[in-house]
């Protein structure tokens, strides 16, 4: 297990974060949340950056408080809003990574720069919003890190962009060993990355599920008044009032379209099953 | 903390206008030719790199760059006390240049600008000590408010302190011959206890300013 968070609590004024959750070697695990769910304090929290109100962090197997600082350089870390000094450039974060993680691979860093067309001596101010993304993924995948945390690492970008920085992360999990805990709002990007995703939604946890599953068994089923009245509710776990009946949310797809063939079953998509949970009411 | 220097070093030289400027007005400074002038370059010299710490506390603190690096291999310990490190090498290599300019300008090395030259480097040393846990702690904006406040208490002190002596003294003539006696007297002493009591004063600055500067950090939410 490279990550494992249980009841980490902190309360702000008016949020509360109160969540468990585990991300182990070999998987790539999805956090799914609205803006303003807790993903980032939840990220923070893992990472140190603010104190906790109670629960425990066990990062690479050790507890967080105690992570030493070459433990540190086994963990690759991309922030939704914050990186590298805008002042700086390649080159300055170049010197930088040097002496600061003995594994970095200047040499395929300058590669995966070339690569993508990172100019080396621009100022980070004078990158796009693509360009900053992509350099913040490859500096957290330049020193042969284990876990990579990565709080919205696509935000605000077209979807080749987007495309080409999953394929840099499945690359990454090529090797064996390495995890990857990576938060979105738009979960289709990471329908075809993860292997389990957990649902958070005013800083809990609602749902935590393998990706298979969720696509296999789970499903919105678009049903009239009358059919919500008469069918079975011991599957619905979530149900949201619609103009044609209610929008409902299960984990027997296939219970429901045995036993109830007028009933539209929808194959839910991850946004679907995201969109239930956060607006629906739970059964 | 090597890679933070760098950083420091890396964000500083960018700032190529305020060299510019600096240069400038140290040109300027060194025509005047005016009595005292090497003293005034020594001190403007000295202030300007203890002072480029708090620039780079305000661009990390500005491009929120600070929650960054705390996730890198580096702990908060590390990153208050690289600002000392960097604070001192930058002050005391400006110190260095314009006290061996302020001798150029002279046309000798005299004991009394050397004398002058490391009064000043203690003083500014303490004001660096001073400004780097206010500025950790309150951050650019409100550091700056937080220093003029103590600007405005330390004026306050020293004119109450005047008062006082007044007072005891009776006239401003008895005061400046009580300072000038206290002056020789310390000319009689041996230099080398007051250099090692300076230096011992500036090692407990440094522990307390330091510590404060370290508990900062360790208690920074991001």
């Amino acid at each position: 297990m490279l990550l494992r968070a249980d009841n980490i609590q902190k309360q702000y004024n008016d949020f509360k974060l109160n969540c468990s959750i585990q991300v182990e070697e070999g998987c790539v695990t999805g956090l799914i949340g609205a803006n303003g769910a807790g993903k980032s304090t939840l990220f923070k929290a893992i990472l140190g950056l603010i104190q906790t109100d109670g629960g425990s962090i066990e990062l690479l197997g050790k507890n967080q408080k105690t992570l030493t600082i070459s433990d540190k350089e086994d963990i690759g870390v991309v922030l939704a809003e914050n990186t590298f000094s805008c002042m700086l450039t390649i080159k300055d974060i170049i010197a930088i990574m040097k002496a600061m993680y003995h594994r970095f691979d200047k040499e395929q860093f300058v590669q995966k720069c070339e690569k993508y067309q990172l100019p080396f001596d621009k100022q980070l101010k004078e990158f796009s919003t693509g360009m900053k993304a992509k350099l913040k993924l490859l500096t957290a995948m330049s020193y042969d890190a284990k876990l990579l945390l990565l709080d919205e690492p696509t935000v605000g970008l077209d979807s080749v962009i987007r495309s080409e920085l999953l394929d840099e992360m499945r690359e990454f999990m090529n090797q064996e060993g390495r995890a990857i805990l990576i938060s979105s709002h738009i979960s289709s990007d990471l329908e075809g990355l993860c292997d389990d995703f957990y649902f958070i939604q005013n800083g809990s946890i609602l749902l935590h599920e393998d990706t298979d599953v969720l696509l296999s068994d789970y499903a919105t089923l678009k049903v009239s008044k009358e059919q919500y009245e008469k069918m079975d509710k011991r599957y619905i776990l979530y149900c949201k009032p619609e103009s044609f009946g209610y929008q409902v949310l299960t984990r027997e797809k296939q219970f429901y379209l045995d036993n109830y063939q007028d009933i539209v079953a929808e194959k839910g998509s991850i946004d679907d099953l995201m969109l239930l949970l956060t607006k629906g009411e739970a059964v | 903390m090597k890679g933070l220097l760098i950083k420091d070093f890396c964000i500083i030289a960018k700032n190529k206008k305020l060299f510019g400027i600096l240069l400038m007005l140290s040109i300027i400074i060194f025509f005047m030719q005016s009595e005292g002038i090497g003293y005034f370059i020594i001190s403007y010299m000295t202030v300007f790199g203890g002072s480029l710490v708090l620039a780079t506390i305000s661009t990390d603190e500005f491009d929120k760059s600070t929650m960054f690096l705390m996730t890198m291999p580096i702990n908060r310990r590390t990153y208050a006390l690289e600002k000392y490190a960097f604070s001192f090498a930058c002050s005391f290599a400006c110190w260095i240049v314009s006290t061996a300019l302020c001798c150029i300008m002279a046309g000798s090395v005299a004991m009394e600008t050397i004398e002058v030259a490391l009064v000043l480097l203690v003083v500014l040393s303490l004001f660096q000590l001073i400004m780097i846990p206010v500025q950790l702690k309150f951050g650019g904006e409100n550091g700056r408010m937080v220093i003029m406040g103590m600007v405005v208490v330390i004026l306050a002190v020293g004119f109450m302190i005047k008062k006082v002596m007044l007072t005891v003294f009776n006239s401003e003539e008895a005061i400046s011959l009580w300072i000038q006696g206290m002056i020789k007297l310390l000319e009689k002493l041996k230099p080398l206890p007051i250099i090692i009591g300076i230096a011992a004063g500036l090692g407990l600055g440094f522990l307390i300013s330091a510590g404060i500067s370290i508990r900062t950090m360790e208690k920074r939410e991001f």
